[in-house]
């Protein structure tokens, strides 16, 4: 399929009507930058000035760790499986391991947050990710690794009443027994 | 002529059905053995219905709902029935050529056409059944010059091999790709020219 | 419009028995894949005749990321994100149009405010998108101060957008079942000043840039399709009504509510050289962005208070099986989805049919017989995005 071919239209009009349209049409446009020469300009000077982020702004996400309850709900409705999280179950206590979200693949959908029963995870307002190392983009979001001290006393208080009520069950059990034995007997 | 009404928040629908009716009277009037299908299910589902199907058991039997569509039933008469469907009924535009493979152990891809009416502003789908063993077509280039590009894409995707086709090269894989991606039984590779795939 | 057009249809024999006179070998001249006027990483072979083109081949799949078997694998709420990313200037839109499909699928239709919503996205979208489409046509034909000029007022549109999803470029926004979340306080008050500085704005672009004598030079009586051809290779958007034909999704498939909305589709004419010239690509570009303008102001007219998503649809969704074809106007052209449910909660098939990929076949059939500097105004009016052919 041929097309036309464009020829130049300066060699079939006159030469001077050309020259007056171009003068007229760049006239025009300097007209139009000229207006915008002392107006303060739009730009802003990054690495020194930043600009805010919206309420809703979806950056890098941020986790509500003491709420938590590691269930994988966000991991499973992420799309490309970018949530990898571990921790331990001490009765009600977590010990945490590891909540890593890697973002040389997180596309910041934002589907992790909604399913979330507890509401702990979050999308930030941080959103500047250069570096010059990939494996520091694996981030992990946790605040602490292991137990706290809380944890750890609450676990303590935990287990001493859990050894208190066994002990006191077995009390019971051995009162019982020697009850029945003096029975028998 | 007037714009069809809308019936959806998704476009007519009406217009469609009607397009496929009259193509469908049109085309075994020619002596093509074509099947209409129409969706069982109504256009809108009742209240909750869409709660209740998302809770559901996959294994559970189900009804069909969507758009209609026509089933040649003769590969061989593809382009027959396509230059029927333009020069008759009027349908200018084509919108897309592809393929489906619904299942790994169906014998059969689906060939899908989609064409468009800038006059009569409707749409229909044609498709036809190609065995995978014999993955071979009649291409619609010389109908429709649209198809050009669809029909290499669907070609190197799928192993289509489209006769007739003026140039049957890959255009998004490289030109060595081994296998056919979309269809069901494709199997990863494991590395390409030294890079990993994994 | 002040100027009565003033063109002659281009000499056609007279050129080629100049050009044929002075026959050389044919040069082979790859375009690409790095080139500023590709929009991207797209490969134009083109062969030479001295300065007259006599062939073209495109050479894709550099961006290929293989949406549609990420499709076939992930759920239907997963795959959402990933719609954002095959025309990322109008990810409004590639949401709106796979989620209207799904949506066909569930039988459901989302509250009237969704709707309006969605409208005003859409449309907002949609100007952001040409604003890209002309600013960056201008650099592409030596006109570099317009393209600033049409960030400035993308810019507020991007504002918008973070403050209704928290996302600039993929909004994930729209998605099957409504829209993710209501406007926030204000917001529309917002869009609503957007239009009138748009109106103001407006103008400028329409001076600075398609007045100006040297953009009319460039793309007057260049790259000349006619509507038949266009029509033939499935060409939609304003390539489409470019060329002449009187086509446009959004009136003669009615979705959304676009139905109770006044406004005019603007058609190609010839303006300033041959109808179906890149300059009639661009000129539909204009104007279109007044009409959405006038579409928003309507839209925030009629928008009332009531629910935004259907209660019905969570983030599991397993459709009734069946098959579903919904095509849009997104600001390229038409963007169908066609979806395969089988009843269970993954797609069996999830095709995107892509505007800019049908739009670059045609181009192919359009470069022969140009000269070589207008490759540039060629490709770039036809306003491909690569993410979007290759998916």
């Amino acid at each position: 399929m041929a097309t036309p071919t464009s020829l130049p239209e300066t060699a079939r009009r006159s030469y001077w009507g050309n020259v007056w349209s171009t003068i007229k049409s760049t006239a025009v446009g300097m007209g139009i930058t000229f207006r915008y020469l002392w107006s303060k300009p739009f730009t802003v000077q990054y690495p020194d000035e930043k600009l805010t982020t919206d309420e809703r702004y979806r950056g890098i996400h941020y986790l509500e760790q003491d709420l938590c309850i590691c269930c994988n709900a966000c991991a499973k409705a992420c799309p490309i499986d970018c949530i990898e999280m571990e921790a331990t179950r001490h009765g009600k206590e977590l010990e945490w391991h590891q909540f890593d979200l890697d973002y040389q693949k997180c596309m910041f959908c934002e589907l992790c947050v909604y399913p979330c029963p507890k509401d702990c995870i979050h999308m930030g307002k941080e959103y500047a990710l250069v570096t010059e190392d990939r494996g520091t983009l694996n981030m992990d979001l946790l605040t602490w690794q292991g137990l706290t001290e809380e944890q750890k006393v609450r676990i303590a208080e935990a287990e001493a009443k859990k050894a208190a009520k066994k002990a006191a069950k077995e009390a019971a059990a051995k009162k019982k027994a020697e009850q029945e034995n003096r029975e028998e007997a | 002529m007037e714009a069809p009404k809308r019936d959806t928040a998704w476009g007519p629908m009406e217009v469609h059905f009607q397009a496929a009716r009259e193509a469908h009277a049109a085309l075994q009037e020619a002596g093509l053995e074509v099947e209409l299908h129409q969706p069982n299910l109504p256009i809108f589902a009742e209240e909750g219905e869409a709660k209740r199907l998302a809770k559901k058991k996959a294994d559970e039997p189900h009804e069909w709902r969507g758009d209609a569509f026509l089933l040649l039933k003769d590969r061989e008469r593809l382009l027959e029935a396509l230059s029927l469907i333009r020069e008759q009924l009027a349908f200018q535009q084509i919108v897309d050529v592809t393929a489906v493979d619904f299942d790994a152990e169906d014998s059969v891809l689906w060939g899908v056409y989609q064409v468009l009416s800038l006059t009569k502003k409707a749409r229909l789908t044609l498709k036809v059944h190609l065995p995978k063993d014999d993955c071979r077509v009649a291409s619609a280039v010389s109908v429709y010059p649209g198809a050009d590009w669809h029909e290499r894409e669907s070609g190197e995707m799928y192993g289509i091999t489209y006769e007739g086709h003026p140039d049957p090269r890959n255009i998004l894989l490289p030109d060595d790709w081994v296998g056919y991606p979309l269809r069901k039984d494709y199997e990863f590779p494991e590395e390409y020219h030294g890079i990993s795939c994994v | 419009m002040e100027e009565p057009p003033q063109t002659t249809p281009p000499d056609q024999h007279r050129l080629r028995e100049i050009e044929l006179d002075v026959r050389t070998q044919d040069v082979e001249i790859n375009m690409g894949p790095q080139h500023p006027a590709t929009h991207g990483v797209l490969r134009v072979l083109l062969r030479a005749d001295g300065e007259i083109l006599v062939g073209a081949e495109s050479h894709l799949g550099y961006l290929h990321r293989c949406a549609e078997k990420i499709g076939e694998n992930v759920d239907y709420i997963q795959y959402m994100p990933y719609t954002d990313r095959y025309d990322y200037l109008s990810s409004m839109n590639n949401n709106l149009s796979y989620s209207l499909a799904v949506e066909k699928l569930l039988g459901v239709e989302v509250p009237k405010r969704g709707q309006y919503l969605r409208t005003i996205l859409a449309e907002l979208n949609r100007i952001a998108s040409h604003l890209v489409a002309v600013g960056t046509y201008g650099i592409d034909i030596g006109a570099f101060t317009p393209f600033f000029y049409a960030l400035r007022e993308r810019e507020f549109l991007l504002d918008l957008f973070e403050k209704i999803c928290g996302a600039r470029l993929t909004y994930s926004y729209i998605r099957p079942g409504g829209v993710m979340n209501d406007a926030p306080a204000g917001w529309l008050n917002k869009v609503a000043e957007f239009c009138d500085i748009f109106d103001q704005k407006w103008p400028e672009y329409w001076n600075l840039l398609v007045q100006n004598k040297i953009f009319i030079e460039r793309t007057a009586n260049v790259g000349v399709m006619p509507a038949q051809t266009a029509i033939d290779w499935g060409c939609t958007g304003p390539m489409l009504r470019g060329s002449g034909v009187d086509w446009d999704l959004r009136r003669d498939q009615p979705y959304l509510v676009y139905d109770q909305l006044d406004f005019k589709v603007i058609v190609g004419e010839g303006y300033r050289g041959t109808l179906g010239d890149c300059f009639d690509r661009n000129f539909v570009r204009m104007y279109e962005m007044l009409e959405s303008i006038k579409m928003v102001r309507q839209c925030l007219a009629a928008i009332e208070e009531g629910e935004v998503s259907h209660p019905d649809v969570s983030l599991t969704i397993r459709p009734a099986p069946g098959e579903a074809y919904v095509g849009i106007e997104n600001p390229r052209g038409e963007l169908g989805h066609y979806v395969v449910s089988d009843g269970t909660k993954i797609a069996k098939r999830m095709r995107c049919r892509a505007p800019s990929f049908v739009n670059l076949s045609v181009v192919e059939h359009t470069l022969p017989g140009c000269m070589l500097a207008d490759a540039a105004a060629i490709i770039g009016a036809t306003d491909i995005v690569i993410g979007e052919t290759d998916r």
